[in-house]
């Protein structure tokens, strides 16, 4: 077998059976089941309060555990010296590095689909429509989690600190979600250097605002196919274009 | 024919994360292993030895120089295929099985599902740690993960084995049983390199032994090299012996100690023909003898004199 889908396979199982999984993912539970109750006693649409909620609980909770486990995933096997045993076998560092990206990645998908399936479970029991939308909105958290998680890879490949890793990570996420707002930023700048590094931000920045459908889902209104397919595009040459940069300075890294 | 291991003027430096700032580790040194050879890579702690293993297995970029392994440059990741390497305290993600960590190291090295079994099922028992190969990574004791960390470094049946530290650990038991894999190990031909602190394993099982300090080799020797060791000597032991009667027996040097209440007198004689007449004489005169034993100067010795040497220099 493949030497990335090996080590893919042991981080999946290594994340799953982990102290973080069942944490986040019976606080991801309690939370949409919350958003129920909460629903219950709103005026108006109970469903579109439900579903609207939900999905920003299972976007959290996702992106949250993507950041999370996988901020301390290559501390760990730096400090821990596995990784040592790992490189030397004839296993490149960037095989070392995408096996951890897709074995992480593959978790995190999991919980997100496992967790949209339960707020489907729940629609369903409340109002007997299948709510099939919401599986639509949780691909594009997929999407999300897609870059999120390869920048996550990106930091912990050439930072130290765990802490750091995830602050940075989650940064880019907010920064990533709110993205449409640096125009308008630039326009009420008065000088040219703002501008230009909010310029080089938006630019460098992944646009997660465009990955999100969840405030459409809630409403009835779907993705467009072509939304699908930028969406797909975007999310891999972003995650690809950030794991390649991920893998060349993994690969002069010192082991010290 | 090329050799196991080469490394030529091997330089690296450690720089600090602010200020760049570099201090030199290992400074421009070369060693050549023989295939099949056994070498002791030995040094004080600080000294190199670790630093050294992890720029042969490219975990460190040099400064500068070359390795090679069987020829091949040691960052090739091929070059890494024909080699099983033991880190100094092994370990391995918590959460999976001996059996999963061992199947993650079978799929690395390319052995198929039903090779894999078969050559786990045999390193496992090799190494000791079969009846545990369902126990999670995290209820297994240091030694017991010393020993998966040895079974996956032979699982692809190296033909050039790195250990660093492989003792420590190790109960007396796991230390006699290691020694003896590497016994066999380096009869069936694998070359080892081996950093220790147990300087008695390293003379036991080594052909050769090189002895690093502040990042400088300070000299390489054949353990069965007795113009290196030097020559030895006899040391006769009599306990409570009269006072004149040592002297009477010509020996080379004299010490008299007392040890729990016993008083042992220790005769040193440079040539076997006056330890055996002076043997003979205590045996004729009915003195008691404590031991009668001949004395090579130990690797220990030698490995003592050269840091000490190192430090005050």
């Amino acid at each position: 077998m493949n030497p990335i889908v090996q080590i893919a396979l042991n981080t999946f199982r290594e994340t799953i059976r982990g102290k973080l999984t069942p944490i986040l993912l019976t606080f991801g539970i309690v939370v949409v089941a919350f958003s129920a109750m909460f629903g219950s006693v709103t005026l108006g649409d109970q469903i579109k309060v439900l579903t609207d909620f939900g999905l920003f609980s299972i976007s959290l909770f996702s992106v949250g555990m993507s950041v999370l486990a996988g901020a301390s995933l290559m501390q760990k096997e730096i400090q821990l010296k596995t990784a040592y045993n790992l490189l030397a076998k004839s296993v490149n560092r960037w095989q070392l590095l995408l096996g951890k990206y897709f074995g992480l990645l593959f978790s995190v998908t999991l919980m997100n689909f496992f967790m949209a399936a339960m707020l489907c479970g729940l629609l369903y029991w409340l109002e007997n429509t299948a709510q099939i939308l919401i599986l639509q909105a949780a691909l594009f958290i997929f999407f999300e989690l897609v870059i999120i998680t390869a920048v996550t890879i990106f930091f912990s490949a050439i930072l130290v600190t765990p802490t750091l890793v995830g602050l940075f990570s989650f940064a880019i996420f907010i920064i990533g979600r709110s993205i449409e707002y640096l125009p308008k930023l630039m326009a009420e700048s008065a000088t040219t250097n703002v501008n230009k590094i909010i310029e080089y931000i938006y630019w460098t920045m992944p646009h997660l605002n465009q990955l999100s459908i969840s405030d459409y889902v809630p409403y009835g209104i779907g993705a467009t196919p072509d939304l699908l397919i930028s969406a797909i595009s975007y999310s891999f040459s972003y995650a690809g274009m950030t794991l390649i940069l991920a893998c060349l300075i993994f690969s002069r890294k010192n082991f010290v | 024919m090329s050799a196991a291991l080469e490394i030529k003027d091997l330089c690296f430096s450690y720089a600090s994360h602010w200020t760049y700032r570099k201090t030199p580790a290992i400074k421009n040194i070369s060693l050549e292993i023989k295939k099949g050879e056994a070498f002791g890579f030995l040094g004080s702690n600080g000294g190199g030895k670790t630093t050294t293993i992890k720029c042969i297995l490219n975990l460190l970029h040099p400064d500068s120089g070359a390795i090679k392994i069987f020829g091949t440059p040691s960052w090739l990741s091929s070059a890494r295929s024909s080699v099983g390497y033991l880190s100094e305290q092994p370990y391995f993600y918590d959460h999976l099985t001996v059996l999963e960590i061992m199947e993650l190291f079978a799929g690395l090295i390319g052995l198929s599902r039903s090779q894999s079994q078969v050559k786990i099922k045999e390193v496992l028992n090799r190494v000791g740690v079969f009846s545990r190969s369902k126990s999670p990574m995290r209820h297994l004791s240091k030694g017991l993960t010393q020993r998966v960390g040895l079974a996956q470094a032979i699982l692809n049946e190296p033909t050039l084995l790195i250990l660093d530290e492989p003792f420590s650990g190790l109960d007396p038991i796991g230390r006699r049983e290691f020694r003896d894999i590497f016994m066999d190990l380096k009869k069936s031909g694998t070359t080892l390199f081996m950093s220790s602190h147990v300087l008695s394993d390293v003379e036991f099982i080594c052909d050769r032994v090189s002895i690093m300090s502040s990042g400088v080799v300070k000299g390489i020797f054949n353990i069965h090299d007795d113009t290196v060791f030097g020559a030895g000597y006899f040391e006769l032991s009599l306990e409570d012996a009269p006072a004149q009667a040592p002297q009477s027996l010509l020996a080379d040097e004299i010490k008299v100690e007392t040890l729990a209440g016993r008083t042992i007198s220790r005769l040193k004689f440079k040539e076997r023909a006056a330890a055996e007449i002076a043997l003979a004489k205590s045996l004729q005169q009915g003195l008691k003898i404590d031991k009668f034993k001949f004395n090579r100067p130990s690797l220990e010795d030698i490995f003592l004199k050269l840091v000490k040497m190192d430090a005050s220099s």
